[in-house]
């Protein structure tokens, strides 16, 4: 009765707390255009045949929606679940950044930082003084759980891409959500990397580690090969943060 | 906060202008450089312009970023081989007015 009630509550937070406003919304579907002009704007044939390029845009349009949006329901689910009310936050240097080098670099070099999360402190949901108000550790958890759910997408892409081999489309969209799961992870302060920076040194070291290897593995190893590949840099990455960095 | 500690942490705290300037000079001509056509020279140079109106708008009142911005601007003109700079240097102006007064409006926040 009592976990009918948790999910109850919970359910009940996180449709008051977590919908999208219309805003978010903009800035989601703004981002996810500008990113998939990033990702679309070399389509890989020798010659540009306007229709074929549009196509390929429109689907990278949906593959960036879908890793953005996906990315959100996990960083939602977390905040409700901490007691925060989550806002996502578009950054425009960024997308700028993005779309001035993938023209300079004609669409070879991707900067895929459309933005962040940011949270707000639900006094009315936070019953006694504990850790009252906000702190860094979930946050550090909400921001890591937007690389952690590009991730998961990225490894259903490498299991489809198992049935489905010579598939361009699942190969891009692998490509994209291990690209966005690595650059979200950089500690610049719109991006989610940052907030787990702040929250802890040796988790950042250990999962910064992991992702950016994980990146690496899934896109030329097996699975079952890469996240052993990635935990064992993850836990080389501590070792030299704390030995050489943090010495 | 080592480094801020040393005699280079205390020249960058003293000349962190010159430094950005510098810096943006440097990335800014290598970016025109790279950049291999008449169009996308054009479009990146409205894009930066936006950018840096954002920028500007926010940091109006403080002397310093007007400097880190020419130092920009200055670094894509030296860099820039396809078109005019002439042009090149309208469309950033374009670009910065566009943004400064959307930003100025609040259209943009």
């Amino acid at each position: 009765m009592t976990m009918v009630n948790t999910w109850r509550s919970y359910w009940f937070s996180f449709k008051k707390y977590s919908s999208l406003e219309k805003k978010e919304i903009t800035a989601i579907i703004i981002g996810s255009a500008v990113l998939a002009l990033i990702i679309g704007l070399d389509d890989g044939s020798p010659e540009f045949v306007m229709g074929y390029w549009l196509r390929n845009l429109f689907n990278c349009f949906l593959i960036v929606l879908l890793a953005l949006i996906v990315k959100q329901i996990a960083q939602r689910a977390t905040s409700t679940a901490v007691g925060f009310k989550p806002e996502y936050k578009p950054w425009l240097y960024g997308l700028g950044i993005g779309i001035i080098l993938a023209l300079a670099s004609k669409g070879k070099l991707w900067f895929l930082a459309p933005g962040g999360i940011v949270v707000y402190h639900l006094a009315g949901h936070r019953l006694g003084t504990f850790r009252y108000g906000l702190n860094y550790w979930p946050l550090g958890i909400i921001g890591l759980m937007g690389p952690v759910s590009s991730l998961i997408l990225a490894i259903f892409f490498k299991v489809m891409l198992g049935v489905f081999p010579q598939n361009a489309l699942i190969l891009l969209a692998l490509k994209f959500n291990l690209y966005f799961a690595g650059f979200s992870m950089l500690p610049i302060p719109p991006l989610d990397g940052t907030h787990l920076f702040f929250a802890s040194r040796m988790v950042y070291a250990f999962a910064f580690g992991t992702i950016i290897a994980l990146c690496f593995a899934l896109f030329y190893l097996p699975i079952i090969w890469a996240l052993p590949i990635g935990l064992l840099v993850g836990i080389g990455a501590v070792v030299l943060n704390a030995f050489v960095i943090e010495k | 906060m080592r480094i801020l500690e040393s005699k280079k942490g205390i020249e960058m705290v003293d000349q962190w202008v010159e430094l950005l300037m510098f810096t943006l000079l440097i990335i800014s001509f290598a970016l025109s450089v790279s950049i291999g056509s008449l169009v996308f020279n054009y479009i990146v140079v409205f894009i930066f312009g936006l950018m840096s109106g954002r920028f500007l708008y926010y940091r109006r009142k403080t002397f310093p970023f007007y400097l880190i911005v020419f130092g920009g601007i200055v670094g894509y003109l030296i860099g820039v081989r396809y078109g005019s700079w002439k042009m090149t240097l309208f469309l950033f102006i374009v670009g910065t007015t566009i943004s400064w007064y959307l930003h100025s409006k609040r259209i943009i926040r």
